[in-house]
């Protein structure tokens, strides 16, 4: 009796006992693998390179691109736009506003990718020849992004470059390896430039045999080309900027839109004519961000509520014939407070690709646009005018060619100062809202002046709004050091006068 | 074999006799209702000697005639002696056990044992207190119940579960929430809200560690008991109909009604030139009127109501509870409710002299919706920004079901029928057990449960919602989460020279937890009766995931009493848990206690007036592992572009990840008085270590965060309770209580050599010495002479800003982030309690409880919103904006006009202190002459209770109750009132 009770309780309870003690306590995920584990093949290489441009459409357009532009002097905040970007707009942002640390913290997030990725990529070994000319693309496309990304970095959290003090002024921490527990300094601006160009040169040699397209959606050697003007023009590398865009320029890939219906196309079905890089955007999977700022379509009344609306002499700084001015600026009729207000301009740079939207309205999804052919006229022209001398007939010739095709008239005698404001104003035209203007001001120290609204009674009154003034030298031209990083990471020095 | 027996069973007595002369004794047991008491236990004092009752109470015992004293003891009663003497039939009647502590309370594995017998701090509350409430969540209830545990029901959304904390806040990165154990299973505390809390017998807190360390590595919190009803085997059934009816209201309205009307908003305008008198006329022509929008978005006596069936009873060698439940309580904001169905079957059987088995089964189903808009949302949250002149109302005061116009928001009973969002959950919790006694006093127990749920989000915007018109979207995901649990254990209790009680356990626990979960949505529907995503043409998704985790553990315990009078007991448990690295996934966790009932001495004796007098101290650790799975890994997740998968890091991971311990050192007393007044005080020091916190990282490394094991953390404290029997009659009887816990709360440690670390963007900061606070910049004053605000410069050396600094002479009126510092404000509340009553007259009864929570401090970061009309110009505001800076000398609250009225400074930090009346409950039982008559219905109970009834706090905001450092656009709690009738056939 007794032996029968224990062998069915020792039954019984090894049952469970058994059910139990498998070792069940490694627990791997399944949405995710192990890091030592993803830098095996070119076949791994390929996949972190996906991932490389999955990032960088999320750190375009959106916050990347119109944070600078609210800060400007093109925009203002309409009664309804419910303090949405407030802080930038009336410049009294600080060290932990949401979007400086958002900016900061995403280019530092990608780079931290693009470092894994470089270290990674070295250690794969290729197979043939064909994995070794596609795990050098991969390189390439790494290097590339982040000499990008530090070139955002650089002109909005240090001061522009001045070739005479870019060797003592403060940069960002250039952080090239990936180190979890690192607490890295601030790089000068000369030393975060120079990584900048040799990133770029790895980026030349690794991707020469990827030719340019119309709309590319991955680098290519334009890419690169495009990179290197934009960031020498900056560097008051005159020659090197103009010899840059030049390069692109002549090659005829990319010709300039002359037609009112095509430049209208090309901003609001994203065709590709112009484009030197695009990022591939996929409704509904894969969305980039939206410049949504500017519309606020309301479907049951078919009116809108922007947060920003241009300012009067900004939708004036374009002439009549001019085909930027109706594929960049629309009248539409505004509910702002309850209150009706009809043919107010708006931004419709941005109204949204119809083939990207999800709903029955607009989503403001684009591909986002991160080289064309137009700002490279611009570079070649304001780096000829600089020069001076004998570039200042290209530099003419280029800006012409830019004024010509958007149905201006030539100018002509122009030298000098007079030549450069040229330049300035069609910079100003052509490449608004697309995240240059503040920069521009900035290396160009001109402060501003907010004026000329249109109708002010739908509008955000006060004194920070649209009479702001900034002069050439406020500190917050350049952007603070997020809060988070300067607490934790005590070897950094903030910017002045934040 | 059977004549063998025959044969012993002939000599035995034989042989017996021998030994002494014997005697039979014969009786019936009863309680003192004349009820029989069935498997009472009879022994004969200071020998093995005994028997057990039959089901009608009697036994028959043959013993040594020279035998004194009859010990006769059953669960549920007081034991009691009785002189033998000359009698031959002894008939005994047994008192209930009357205070809810003599509860018998299965807990910490093993049998069950009385509370006043355990050395660890267990706090019984009887279900009854949380049962025939109106509100969905069970823990509401237990607001001021249990002195040191701390239950806040942060908002008024029909299915919101409480946060509940024990002795302050445990940890500074993973949770405080205690372990939640049902029946012998650990079960999630977002469990709670499907439950049926009429099925509770009792919930049981656990404190200390002589009660929790045998829960090791979860129980650093506390652990929280549940056990449900049994039927009893001798009793016959008795059914129970329960049904309630109630409405809802908001708890408080004193925020909602602050807000500015037409005239002083318009009036506040012209004066600060923001519009002109023309523009106001204009607009007043358009839009002539006055509304206080909270009656739009939130609704008034809105109604719950629900209604519980259980059966429970027993025959022969099996009992049963059965129950169901239906309960359905809407919330006050559209889009917003509750509905749950419960059933429950809990069994036990007794097979044989030597095996038990029981199963408990529960099933739930219950719908859930709440409001989507809350923070920083214009559609109910901030929806007091509308402005008072325009109307919710047509021309004909006929509600708009669509865009309101001005306001330019859809009105919310539109918004809520045309998106929707269900959510439903299937619950099932079954338990089963088997229990053998293979010798006498050696108990095997294998237990297995599972804790299994389905939850099913359905989102739907209908195609008529002339936001998207014609185009419709649906979307619809699954979780299902399965917890096996499968505890093995064996208990031996023997004792030597009588005298010596030992109770020895040991035990092994595996926890295996998985949850699935997949999504899918879909676009394009353009028809309100065909929704499904099939019917959705465009932008087709799916996603899915997958996570697990485990834990396996060895346990033991041995409990040692001298006399029932000196108690001694010790555990030690292992654990290993898949959320730790590999090499540091092992943890060590012990207990040893002492407990010492004085009363018991002789040397009391002559103090009759001391009926109780019980000492306790124990020291011991616990651990948490509440965080995320998968944390020790460096990870790599994917992207997708171009129509590929792609790569990029998702988690920097952190193989030395490993368990978060605590150390709790706990002693206390308890005693009564006269019979009539008891009391209970505890004195405990929590330490936590290795902390599992986010580290904060500087965002150029990629993260933002890791966490990793850092710094400690230090809770001490007192609890006490205190209930008197102040009216004790037959007829009548009165019983006040209160229960009080302070505690204290100190960061002794941190982390990267920090000696503060101030958690971005939250104001709530952890320092070295100092208790969780809050550090912001504090607020000086508006200059009477510039009419700028002024803010106190903290100390130049960002290393001293603990020490506040409010000097006078050094103000700014720059705002900027650095001039955070210590406030001297504490983030957590370190008093909370509650007091009430329980009365009763004849068949009337009361029932009256409050709770409280002093120096509970939140941020008001609605006021945010609405005391800032230069931020949000043109939206309402509340009436304090009135009293600006407008010419030199003026004190005024806010700046002159133009400047930032408000900024995230001390102003916004408020004392949410309160006081709530959690219950009230007036009631009449049937008299049982009436009853009688009926021969049917035993028992019939009426009342009327309400729930928050009473709100007493400074506060501004909608809702001083919310569990956090800061509140936005919460839905606020609700009061109800509701009539309620029990039958019991």
């Amino acid at each position: 009796m007794k032996q029968f009770k224990i062998k069915f309780l020792a039954g019984s309870l090894i049952i469970f006992f058994l059910a139990s003690c498998s070792k069940q306590l490694d627990k791997i995920p399944y949405n995710s693998i192990a890091l030592s584990e993803a830098f095996q093949t070119v076949k791994d290489a390929k996949t972190w390179n996906t991932g490389l441009y999955s990032n960088l459409r999320g750190r375009v357009y959106g916050i990347y691109t119109f944070t600078t532009d609210v800060q400007g002097d093109q925009l203002n905040a309409s009664l309804d736009f419910g303090n949405r970007n407030g802080a930038p707009h009336r410049w009294d942002f600080t060290s932990d506003d949401y979007s400086i640390r958002d900016i900061w913290s995403g280019y530092y997030s990608a780079l931290t990718n693009v470092n894994i990725s470089i270290d990674g990529f070295n250690k794969i070994v290729p197979a043939n020849a064909t994995e070794t000319g596609d795990l050098n693309r991969y390189k390439g496309d790494a290097y590339l992004a982040r000499a990008f990304y530090y070139h955002q970095l650089i002109q909005l959290f240090a001061k522009p470059y001045e070739p005479a003090t870019a060797a003592s002024d403060l940069g960002v921490p250039l952080v090239l390896e990936y180190n979890i527990s690192a607490q890295p300094e601030r790089a000068t601006v000369k030393a975060v430039y120079d990584q900048i160009l040799s990133d770029i040169n790895q980026a030349k040699t690794l991707l020469s045999a990827v030719s340019g397209v119309q709309g590319s959606t991955r680098f290519t050697k334009d890419a690169v080309t495009a990179l290197e003007a934009r960031v020498k023009l900056n560097m008051q590398d005159w020659a090197g900027a103009k010899a840059a865009a030049d390069v692109l320029i002549s090659s005829a890939t990319y010709p300039l839109i002359n037609t009112q219906a095509a430049f209208t196309s090309y901003w609001q079905t994203d065709t590709k004519t112009e484009t030197i890089l695009q990022l591939q955007t996929i409704a509904p999977s894969e969305l980039a961000n939206a410049n949504s700022i500017y519309l606020g379509f309301i479907p049951s009344t078919s009116r809108y509520t922007p947060d920003f609306i241009p300012s009067q002499w900004v939708v004036d700084k374009y002439e009549a014939t001019d085909i930027r001015k109706a594929a960049y600026f629309a009248q539409k009729p505004l509910t702002i407070q309850g209150a009706s207000y009809s043919n107010v301009w708006l931004v419709n740079k941005y109204p949204g690709n119809p083939a990207l939207f999800t709903g029955a309205n607009t989503n403001y999804q684009h591909a986002p646009k991160v080289f064309r052919i137009a700002e490279m006229y611009l570079i070649s022209a304001e780096a000829g005018a600089r020069a001076g001398g004998a570039a200042e007939t290209d530099a003419q010739a280029k800006l012409n060619s830019l004024r010509t095709a958007r149905g201006l008239t030539a100018l002509s005698g122009l030298t000098g100062a007079a030549l450069l404001d040229a330049v300035k104003d069609e910079r100003f035209c052509e490449l608004a809202f697309e995240g240059f203007r503040l920069l521009d001001l900035k290396r160009w120290h001109e402060g501003f002046t907010r004026h000329d609204p249109q109708n002010t009674n739908m509008l955000t009154t006060g004194a920070n709004y649209y009479t702001l003034s900034i002069p050439a030298n406020s500190s917050k031209f350049v952007w603070g050091l997020p809060a988070n990083d300067i607490t934790i990471n005590r070897n950094l020095e903030q910017n002045p006068g934040w | 074999m059977r004549k063998l027996l025959f044969l012993l069973m002939a000599v035995m007595p034989a042989i017996s006799q021998l030994h002494a002369q014997q005697k039979t004794i014969t009786g019936k047991v009863t309680d003192d209702k004349e009820t029989p008491i069935a498997n009472a236990s009879v022994l004969v004092k200071g020998t093995k000697i005994g028997t057990t009752t039959s089901e009608n109470g009697t036994y028959s015992i043959s013993l040594p005639s020279n035998s004194k004293v009859l010990v006769i003891s059953s669960v549920s009663f007081e034991p009691i002696e009785v002189a033998i003497g000359s009698h031959n039939t002894l008939n005994v009647t047994l008192k209930s056990s009357t205070a809810a502590l003599e509860e018998v309370v299965v807990v910490g594995y093993g049998s069950g044992k009385k509370v006043s017998s355990t050395v660890g701090s267990i706090a019984v509350v009887n279900a009854e207190k949380i049962q025939d409430r109106p509100t969905a969540n069970a823990f509401d209830a237990l607001q001021g119940k249990v002195a040191g545990l701390q239950v806040f029901t942060s908002n008024g959304e029909p299915s919101q579960i409480s946060s509940i904390r024990l002795h302050g806040v445990g940890s500074l990165g993973a949770s405080s929430t205690p372990l939640f154990v049902m029946d012998g299973i650990p079960i999630d505390p977002g469990t709670v809200i499907s439950l049926n809390p009429n099925d509770f017998e009792t919930i049981s807190v656990l404190k200390d560690a002589s009660a929790t360390s045998i829960y090791g590595s979860r129980a650093a919190n506390g652990v929280i008991f549940i056990t449900t009803k049994k039927g009893s085997a001798n009793k016959p059934a008795s059914i129970t109909l329960q049904t309630q009816y109630g409405v809802s209201n908001l708890a408080n309205t004193d925020f909602f009604t602050q807000f500015m009307n037409t005239k002083e908003l318009t009036d506040f305008w012209v004066a600060t030139g923001y519009q002109t008198q023309a523009q106001i006329n204009t607009l007043l022509a358009k839009y002539p009127n006055d509304t206080k929008w909270y009656k739009t978005y939130y609704q008034e006596n809105v109604p719950m109501y629900q209604a519980d069936l259980s059966i429970s009873g027993g025959g022969g060698k099996t009992s049963y509870y059965l129950s169901g439940g239906y309960l359905n309580q809407e919330g006050l904001a559209y889009r917003s409710g509750y509905k749950r169905y419960t059933l429950r079957s809990n069994l036990n059987t007794t097979v044989n002299d030597w095996f038990k088995m029981g199963l408990n089964l529960f099933f739930g189903y219950d719908e859930r919706q709440t409001n989507p808009y809350g923070s920083n949302s214009t559609n109910r949250g901030l929806a007091l920004l509308a402005q008072p002149f325009y109307s919710p109302l047509d021309s004909t005061g006929k509600e708009i079901y669509g865009l309101i116009p001005g306001w330019s928001r859809y009105a919310p009973k539109y918004l809520a029928d045309k998106i929707q969002g269900k959510d439903n959950n299937v619950q099932f919790n079954p338990t089963g057990y088997i229990q053998i006694n293979p010798i006498r006093n050696l108990t095997l127990k294998a237990q297995a449960g599972i804790e299994a749920y389905d939850y099913r989000s359905s989102t739907v915007q209908l195609p008529s919602y002339v936001g998207s018109l014609n185009n419709g979207s649906a979307s619809e995901s699954f979780t299902r989460g399965v917890t096996r649990t499968i505890t093995n254990t064996g208990e031996y209790k023997f004792n030597i020279a009588i005298d010596h009680n030992f109770t020895a356990l040991i035990g092994q626990e595996f926890i295996d937890n998985k949850t699935p979960a997949f999504s899918a949505s879909s676009t394009g529907q353009t028809d309100d009766r065909l929704i499904l995503l099939s019917n959705g043409p465009s932008n087709r998704t799916s996603t899915s995931s997958k996570t697990e985790y485990s834990y396996l553990s060895y346990f033991s315990r041995l409990e040692y009493n001298y006399k029932n009078r000196y108690f001694l007991d010790g555990s030690f448990r292992q654990d290993e848990s898949s959320r730790f690295g590999k090499d540091n996934r092992t943890a060590h966790f012990w207990s040893a206690g002492v407990m010492w009932k004085a009363k018991q001495e002789s040397f009391f004796d002559k103090f009759n007036w001391l009926t109780d007098l019980t000492i306790r101290a124990n020291t011991g650790t616990t651990g948490n592992s509440s965080i995320g799975n998968y944390q020790s890994l460096a990870l790599v997740g994917t992207n997708t572009y171009d129509n590929s998968t792609g790569w990029g890091i998702s988690a920097a991971g952190n193989p030395l990840l490993s368990w978060e311990s605590q150390h709790i050192t706990t002693i206390g007393a308890n005693f009564s008085l006269f019979n009539r007044l008891r009391v209970d005080v505890s004195f405990y020091n929590r330490v936590t270590e290795d902390m599992l916190i986010s580290v904060p990282y500087p965002y150029t490394s990629g993260f933002s965060s890791i966490t990793s094991n850092v710094g400690s953390l230090k809770n001490s404290g007192v609890d006490l309770s205190i209930d008197a029997d102040l009216i004790k009659f037959k007829k009548a009887y009165l019983t006040p209580y209160i229960n009080f816990n302070y505690n204290k709360n100190e960061v002794t440690k941190l982390f990267q050599g920090k000696q503060y670390w101030i958690i971005p963007n939250t104001g709530v900061s952890w320092a070295i010495g100092q208790p969780v606070s809050y550090f912001w910049p504090i607020f000086a004053q508006v200059n009477s002479q510039t009419g700028l605000p002024e803010w106190y410069l903290p100390n130049s050396d960002p290393d001293q800003i603990i020490n506040t600094q409010k000097d006078p002479n050094a103000v700014t009126s720059t705002f900027v982030p650095t001039l955070e510092q210590n406030t001297g404000i504490k983030r957590y509340p370190p008093i909370n309690g509650g007091f009430g009553l329980n009365g009763g007259y004849e068949g009337f009864f009361l029932s009256v409880d409050f709770s409280f929570s002093k120096g509970k401090y939140l941020i008001n970061n609605d006021r945010y919103f609405f005391e800032n009309p230069n931020q949000f110009p043109g939206f309402n505001q509340s009436k304090t904006v009135l009293n600006y800076w407008q010419k030199i000398g003026d004190v005024a609250l806010f700046p002159k006009y133009g400047v930032q009225f408000t900024q995230f400074d001390s102003r916004l930090i408020e004392d949410a202190s309160f006081m709530r009346m959690k219950a009230l409950t007036l009631g009449y039982n049937l008299p049982a002459n009436i009853l009688n008559r009926t021969e049917v219905i035993k028992a019939v109970r009426f009342y009327v209770t309400g729930r928050n009834l009473l709100t007493f706090t400074k506060y501004l905001g909608p809702d001083p109750e919310v569990d956090s450092n800061l509140t936005l656009g919460v839905n606020p709690n609700t009061k109800q009132v509701a009539v309620g009738l029990d039958v019991t056939f």
